[in-house]
């Protein structure tokens, strides 16, 4: 296969890394720690894109106040549709950058960065480098924690069994189901 | 949107290859050798792609003290495109053939005269027109061999992929889930150990 076919072979691992992302997120309330960064905050905000990942399917664009908590957002991961696109929140070290992720490239779309402290042009260039590369470091710790246990057969299989676990639907829901217009 | 100001959207690149060590005279060269050129209106060419500075995008007089700033590599590349809106010339060449005939008492006109009206016809509007204008900027962390671009349709990564190797004589990699594991410094075992692995199904049994 060439690069191309090798990117497209894998590019399942972007939907379950916002998956993965999304469950530790509620889990720890919020917290996340890497050893390059130390513990810090990560939430998911006022949006989040899902699909049945289909060619041309349909894709389902929640917004709002913290859609990911929604019991929308988890009856359409219950019904096959894995995030493709999330905003995101850090925060760590008293900063703050809200970005969107798009799980397919792994890439940043519209970050907010912190405010610059500095005043110097100069100096200005290089904090806001430096922003973005802290953010790209994250993100990358982040899935970088993320391949570690989804290669090892084992370790998978508990966060496996944590998120089933995450995703059963209690009584509550079930009762809300009943009541709620469900997405197609 | 931009890596300098703004709201900030990244393609990340992994550079393939090595910085030569005389980098500082071979880079600057060519980057001048590369860099915008203004669409000559008497000339065919529609689009003019090449390299201004970061925070200038008029300044093509490029200076590299500019260029390198600590670690980092800074440009902007500009794209500018002519394009001559399809109704207008439609129309304009309607009229023009029209006058010819009238003018030379002709019913038809052959296809080399209909070439020749066109021709001068376009290139009146190639001088009329302005170009559209795109830029997308460019910071490259040498030590680290990581480029950060501010582009992100498929079309304008593949020019900025072709005209980063024609200045730098070096390949890039975009950041996905799969180079990720190549060149993101990940054990050797691990791009191997994915494609071994099958999506997940989280909701065995629980789907409703």
């Amino acid at each position: 296969m060439d690069l191309v076919d090798l990117i497209k072979a894998t590019d399942f691992l972007g939907r379950e890394f916002l998956v993965w992302l999304w469950f530790r997120s509620e889990k720890n309330e919020g917290l996340f720690t890497l050893e390059e960064h130390g513990t810090f905050e990560l939430y998911f905000d006022d949006q989040l894109s899902l699909s049945d990942g289909e060619l041309g399917g349909e894709q389902h664009i929640l917004s709002g106040q913290e859609p990911a908590r929604t019991i929308e957002a988890k009856l359409a991961l219950r019904r096959g549709k894995y995030p493709i696109k999330a905003k995101l929140r850090v925060v760590k070290d008293q900063k703050e950058w809200i970005f969107l992720l798009n799980g397919d490239h792994l890439r940043v779309h519209s970050a907010k960065l912190p405010a610059l402290l500095t005043n110097e042009e100069d100096d200005q260039f290089h904090e806001r480098i430096s922003l973005i590369e802290e953010l790209e470091s994250v993100i990358a710790g982040l899935y970088a924690q993320f391949v570690q246990q989804r290669v090892d057969a084992g370790k998978w299989e508990e966060v496996t069994s944590a998120i089933h676990a995450w995703l059963m639907p209690s009584d509550a829901d079930r009762r809300r189901v009943a009541s709620v217009e469900l997405p197609a | 949107m931009g890596l300098l100001s703004g709201r900030s959207t990244t393609q990340a690149f992994y550079v393939l290859g090595e910085v030569p060590n005389n980098f500082h005279e071979t880079y600057f060269t060519n980057i001048q050798n590369n860099r915008f050129l203004e669409i000559d209106a008497y000339a065919d060419r529609d689009e003019s792609i090449g390299w201004t500075m970061i925070d200038d995008i008029l300044e093509t007089n490029l200076r590299w003290d500019k260029i390198l700033v600590s670690d980092y590599l800074t440009l902007t590349m500009r794209i500018d495109t002519l394009k001559i809106p399809g109704p207008i010339l439609k129309a304009t060449l309607k009229k023009a053939f029209r006058e010819y005939r009238e003018e030379h008492n002709k019913e038809h006109l052959s296809k080399m005269v209909k070439l020749e009206i066109q021709d001068r016809i376009m290139k009146e509007f190639r001088k009329k027109v302005l170009p559209t204008i795109r830029t997308y900027e460019v910071i490259w962390n040498m030590p680290e061999g990581k480029v950060y671009f501010s582009g992100t349709s498929t079309k304008v990564i593949d020019q900025f992929g072709e005209l980063f190797e024609r200045t730098f004589d070096l390949r890039l990699a975009a950041h996905s889930c799969y180079t990720a594991l190549l060149y993101g410094g990940f054990a050797q075992d691990i791009p191997e150990k994915v494609l071994q692995l099958e999506p997940m199904d989280f909701l065995q049994g629980i789907r409703m």
